[in-house]
């Protein structure tokens, strides 16, 4: 989770082309030719389904529903229709929605971390610390 | 002596970062740094040597830092030139598109800030909007520069093409990043947490195990290895996990 959301910057890219005076298309194609994340590629399928006028509720329906609304709104642009409002909007909420993304990993991360301290680091920080103790005792002990 | 290796590495870690700053700060001596950055590892060598003497565990030390070290130093350091240029870049865009917003043209904006600074980010600048005067009706010359030249010289060239949108061109361009500089550094939040945990425990293991090693040197502990190997599996094994753990994840958003 290093980088920008894929469909963040599918939005950022669609809305900068619309802006500068290109069509959704280019922002689109612009978008697949310079993201290697897998979802460029189900953006490319999913372009490719809008142009033979093919249903592609099986490449959404699996979606995020940021990325479900963003290919409908998309779509709605490739067929002519108005969509920089909206997408400026859609923008803000994916934006909300990558930052409590970020928010619940942070939460997540110390409770996971917890399962390498306790099961593992911890019982060999006890074996180093005692086990010198623990092998001269068992050895004193043996008969 | 592990000490005073890890002294002559961070040295001459720092000597190498700050030659490669001041090669692309000061264009004008970077031959005479590409030298002294030649000399800098058999530099490092004899040092080592002089100050350890010529022992085995010194030509073990010096095989593993020339083999892993070079490269690597090289990587980071590359990597934080990026994010100085990432910033430079930003500085820089919020500086044209003032001027711009002023009722001055973007070329004329870029070449009034590029003039009277002398550092090679505003140089390189300069030579890209220059270039790409002459590329629009020529051969495009992009095999001449890096990727973060490429980059920006795409940008001049696109901007030229359609100067009547260059504001909102610039403006799109610099939220782009800045979102992208807000996201990284949240997203960093993460893995950070694990790394200074990792690094904490481990030096706190390695402490451990020297004062171990130390105090029961000649005792029956060391008849007996399976109980020190378990440990160090273990804690080893902890660290895979937690390396695990801290792999960048796929965005679901």
């Amino acid at each position: 989770m290093e980088n920008i959301s894929p469909s963040l910057s599918l939005s950022l890219t669609v809305r900068a082309a619309l802006e500068s005076g290109y069509s959704v298309r280019t922002g689109i194609l612009q978008f697949i030719s310079a993201s290697r994340d897998p979802f460029a590629e189900i953006v490319g399928t999913w372009l490719m389904c809008v142009d033979q006028n093919q249903p592609f509720h099986f490449i959404s329906d699996h979606l995020h529903p940021c990325r479900r609304s963003l290919l409908l709104l998309l779509e709605k642009g490739l067929r002519g229709l108005p969509i920089l409002n909206h997408l400026v909007e859609l923008e803000e909420e994916i934006i909300q929605s990558c930052e409590m993304e970020i928010e619940a990993q942070i939460q997540k991360t110390p409770l996971l971390l917890m399962i390498p301290v306790f099961v593992l680091m911890f019982p060999a920080y006890l074996l180093l610390l005692f086990g010198p103790i623990i092998q001269s005792l068992l050895i004193k002990l043996d008969p | 002596m592990f000490i005073h290796f890890l002294i002559l590495i961070f040295g001459f870690v720092f000597v190498s970062r700050t030659i490669t700053i001041q090669i692309n700060r000061k264009p004008l001596i970077e031959a005479t740094l590409q030298d002294l950055k030649k000399i800098q590892w058999p530099f490092f060598c004899c040092l080592t040597i002089l100050s350890t003497g010529l022992q085995p565990l010194t030509i073990l030390f010096l095989i593993f830092t020339l083999v892993f070290f070079i490269n690597h130093t090289d990587l980071w350091i590359n990597f934080i030139l990026r994010q100085n240029f990432q910033q430079l870049w930003l500085q820089f865009l919020d500086e044209l598109i003032l001027l711009m917003m002023t009722g001055r043209s973007f070329r004329d904006s870029f070449l009034f800030i590029t003039e009277n600074r002398q550092n090679l980010f505003h140089l390189k600048l300069r030579e890209i909007l220059l270039r790409s005067a002459y590329d629009q009706n020529s051969t495009n010359s992009s095999h001449l520069l890096s990727a973060n030249n490429i980059f920006i010289h795409n940008l001049v060239q696109s901007i030229e093409k359609n100067p009547h949108k260059a504001l909102e061109k610039l403006k799109c361009h610099r939220r782009q990043i800045r979102l992208n500089v807000l996201f990284k550094k949240k997203s960093k939040q993460i893995t950070l947490t694990m790394r200074t945990q990792a690094m904490a425990l481990s030096l706190l293991y390695i402490g451990l195990l020297i004062f171990v090693l130390n105090k029961h040197s000649d005792e029956i502990f060391f008849l007996k290895k399976s109980m020190l190997f378990t440990s160090i599996g273990l804690f080893g094994l902890g660290l895979v996990l937690i390396s695990i753990i801290g792999r960048k994840r796929p965005w679901k958003t």
